[in-house]
């Protein structure tokens, strides 16, 4: 698979929908180490109701799926995640808003933008152990990739390793935004809650156009 | 999970029922939204909203403070999440008097980023918004960066000043800043005895020890000042009032009100022996109490744990805190 039409998007939406709640316990023990514990739930409402909103989106364009979906994402399950969640995808989606398909080229200025429109929400920089410390290496990770001519498959498996790299140095980070900037030292040594959510999705991501 | 629930997954909602029905003379659904409530008599024509919002869990925070005096519309998120933007939109417009909206709640990143999207929504519709945030925990940041302190208890003062001054009459800008005025001269610290399970989690989110506290903790458990062997209230008391006094920092001759708010599972009795020794300090200190709130005011369901919290009154924030003001839900106030 080379590239992803409408239909590709919601194919891979779906199995997120389907995959992400096995790993509500996990998240929710995660985030109760830095947060309140909510993030499990979070995600598994979320990821319902994108699922859930799926049906109505055929037919739509790659980017208006994305940033719909994230809409419902937030709508169901609105929280810090929520609400940065939702921004990322409307980011992402609004950069290849007219395009019937993506391809590798779009995947680093959606994820930038992706970025871009977090950071202006939340106020978070990089290094702050948030999900722009997963993003913007991911971002650069997949430019390389477009430089070497790489294929999709290959691109995406390159995006999750620095994507795990990424989350990794996330441990060594003090939170400052959320919940997790109150633990203020002590946040060091756990990894990023919402970056770990990321790193999964990514995963399935990288499985979805290898197995396409 | 030892709970009085059906479905956790219904339980918001349900709650949500329960409340309309005993409570429908006082409150009514906001359109367009199943988690946004406003009072039954609104919008107020001519009078400058007050829009405020949150996760579920703390009640009488949020709802209960919606009524004459106090607040006119709320929007209610999942227990210990934000509400969403759409619901905090339809919450901003039902009250809408014509007046514009004063958005006042507590400063945690998810209520941040989605009433930030809501209330640009409401500007898109011609809506004037402005936000004020409560942040009265003297242990999540230091005071030189406030802005990143979370609310607690210390809220409902923000909602009682702003909501006589709102009801009298003022404009948006002139509620903002009793608002802003007393968020920015209220100080709170609290501890925690025993965690809440979220229902749909069913789990507690962080455990103590039997025999522990922790001094300091936020009413979702996030991390305080220190965990420790539990100690005899007035030892408790000393150190949260240490706290407290030394960051406002209040002084001899200073006038306060004071709210000593219990967390869901603590008893009365233990709150006003909260209260006692709060006292002694403040005579002490040469602090005079105009007005001393003791109850739940605050909780974070079956948690067990108290805060202070004090209100340093000047200008106008002493007539505006003695103003009528009505809602069935405050466990007390003055008639």
């Amino acid at each position: 698979m080379e590239k992803l039409t409408g239909a590709d998007i919601i194919a891979f939406l779906r199995m997120l929908a389907e995959e992400m709640p096995g790993h509500r316990d996990e998240l929710r023990d995660l985030d109760a180490r830095m947060g309140d514990g909510d993030l499990g739930i979070t995600v598994s409402i979320g990821m319902k109701a994108i699922g859930d909103g799926l049906a109505d989106l055929e037919g739509e364009t790659p980017g208006t799926i994305l940033a719909r979906s994230g809409m419902s994402f937030n709508r169901e399950a609105a929280s810090t995640f929520g609400a940065i969640f939702a921004t990322a995808l409307m980011g992402a989606g609004k950069t290849v808003r007219d395009q019937e398909e993506i391809t590798l080229a779009d995947l680093p200025p959606m994820l930038e933008a992706a970025a871009s429109d977090v950071s202006a929400r939340g106020g978070a920089k990089p290094g702050e152990k948030t999900i722009l410390d997963v993003l913007l290496p991911m971002a650069e990770a997949l430019k390389g990739e477009v430089g070497a001519g790489s294929s999709l498959p290959d691109a995406a498996r390159r995006a999750h390793e620095a994507c795990v790299e990424a989350l990794e140095l996330t441990k060594q980070m003090e939170a400052r935004h959320g919940r997790g900037g109150w633990l203020k030292e002590k946040s060091i040594g756990q990894p990023d809650p919402g970056s770990t959510a990321i790193c999964m999705m990514v995963e399935c991501f990288a499985r979805f156009v290898a197995q396409s | 999970m030892k709970k009085l629930i059906n479905d956790p997954m219904a339980f918001v909602d349900e709650t949500i029922e329960g409340i309309l029905l005993a409570r429908p003379d006082h409150l009514k659904r906001c359109e367009g939204s199943e988690r946004a409530l406003m009072r039954a008599d609104g919008p107020v024509e001519g009078k400058v909203a007050i829009v405020t919002g949150g996760g579920s869990g703390h009640i009488p925070v949020f709802l209960g403070y919606v009524g004459p005096g106090l607040l006119d519309a709320v929007s209610i998120g999942n227990v210990f999440s934000s509400p969403s933007p759409d619901d905090m939109l339809a919450a901003t417009r039902a009250a809408h008097g014509g007046a514009g909206v004063l958005h006042l709640y507590g400063n945690y990143s998810g209520d941040v980023m989605n009433f930030g999207m809501a209330a640009e929504m409401a500007e898109m519709e011609d809506i004037e918004v402005t936000t004020v945030l409560a942040r009265d925990d003297v242990v999540s940041a230091p005071v030189a960066e406030m802005d990143r302190r979370r609310a607690v208890a210390g809220l409902f003062f923000a909602y009682k000043i702003a909501g006589a001054h709102a009801e009298e009459g003022a404009d948006l800008a002139a509620v903002a800043a009793a608002a802003e005025h007393a968020a920015v001269n209220t100080r709170s610290m609290g501890v925690a005895l025993t965690p809440c399970t979220i229902p749909a989690a069913g789990e507690p989110t962080f455990t103590l020890g039997e025999d522990e506290m922790e001094l300091g903790m936020g009413i979702h458990g996030e991390p305080g000042l220190r965990r420790t062997h539990i100690m005899p209230v007035d030892d408790v008391v000393d150190e949260i009032m240490e706290n407290v006094l030394g960051d406002l920092p209040f002084a001899s001759g200073d006038e306060v009100a004071v709210l000593v708010n219990g967390l869901g599972a603590t008893p009365p009795e233990e709150l006003f022996l909260m209260y006692r020794r709060t006292k002694v300090i403040l005579d002490e200190a040469g602090i005079s109490v105009h007005r001393a709130f003791v109850g739940e005011y605050a909780t974070s369901m079956e948690m067990a744990g108290a805060s202070v919290s004090l209100l340093k009154l000047e200008g106008d924030l002493k007539r505006l805190l003695d103003a009528p003001a009505y809602s069935p839900f405050l466990p007390q106030w003055p008639r």
